[in-house]
């Protein structure tokens, strides 16, 4: 079971310090507010808990196929740590000008594999299908997307796979196992 | 405030976050905001917020989970513009 999003930070619209404040109100706890405190310039603290509560939300979407929107149910305990219907996810958070991206995945599993690109002509899946291939030359690969995406190995074993697209940018993450 | 005229300005207040703007078109009051409008989550909470500054209400928590479809959402705002007559 995983999770992960991507933000495009040039795709986030200018508002006023009031929206911010109450969006920062309704997503984050007053804890989460506090942890990310040294984070507010340009409201990255905001888009840095939201990628992690995403990333959460994907992965339980995965465990318990059921739609909810609570955003301060998921609580982001640190950079690499959230609790939501578990006490604890990992996280792996990275972030730079252009994007935010957050993968999650569940305690005592090894990290998963994550990729991230600029949109262009070829569709994601193209893009997943091709670096399967090229990784694991031997091995034959098929998406399934039955209520959450996957992938057939050789017509025998399920990978958790997670996608994400927000304006210029696309992700995907995989476990092998 | 009378229902026609919360969905009217409803749909003013949604308009900006639609990615699937034919869904837009044909909007009624079952669409669901995520899945037929391709509103993300993020915009969803623009959206409450937007609808809070038009309507001058407080939608909390509870009432923000439920708001899926436009018909919810009409619903939550009636609500609470009915509670300060």
């Amino acid at each position: 079971m995983i999770g992960n999003d991507i933000i495009d930070r040039r795709a986030i619209r200018e508002r006023s310090q009031e929206h911010w404040d109450r969006f920062r109100e309704k997503t984050m706890t007053k804890a989460e507010q506090e942890l990310l405190a040294t984070y507010r310039e340009d409201q990255l603290d905001i888009w840095l808990a939201w990628a992690i509560k995403e990333s959460v939300y994907k992965l339980e979407y995965q465990l318990c196929p059921e739609r909810y929107f609570a955003p301060r149910s998921i609580e982001v305990l640190a950079l690499n740590r959230a609790k939501g219907k578990l006490d604890a996810y990992e996280i792996d958070l990275e972030w730079n000008k252009d994007y935010i991206h957050a993968l999650t995945w569940l305690s005592l599993k090894s990290q998963p594999q994550k990729w991230i690109f600029q949109k262009g002509k070829t569709k994601l899946d193209t893009r997943i299908l091709t670096q399967l291939e090229t990784t694991f030359p031997q091995r034959n690969f098929n998406l399934i997307q039955e209520v959450f995406p996957r992938i057939n190995v050789d017509h025998e074993v399920l990978w958790p796979l997670s996608k994400s697209h927000h304006g210029r940018w696309e992700a995907f993450v995989y476990h092998t196992a | 405030m009378e229902r026609k005229e919360i969905v009217e300005k409803l749909k003013t207040i949604i308009e900006p976050y639609v990615q699937d703007q034919e869904a837009f078109e044909n909007v009624s009051e079952d669409t669901d905001l995520l899945n037929d409008l391709k509103v993300n989550s993020a915009n969803l909470v623009d959206i409450i917020i937007d609808a809070e500054m038009a309507f001058d209400i407080e939608i909390d928590d509870e009432s923000a989970e439920k708001m899926l479809t436009v018909k919810d959402a009409v619903g939550i705002i009636e609500e609470l513009t009915d509670d300060r007559k």
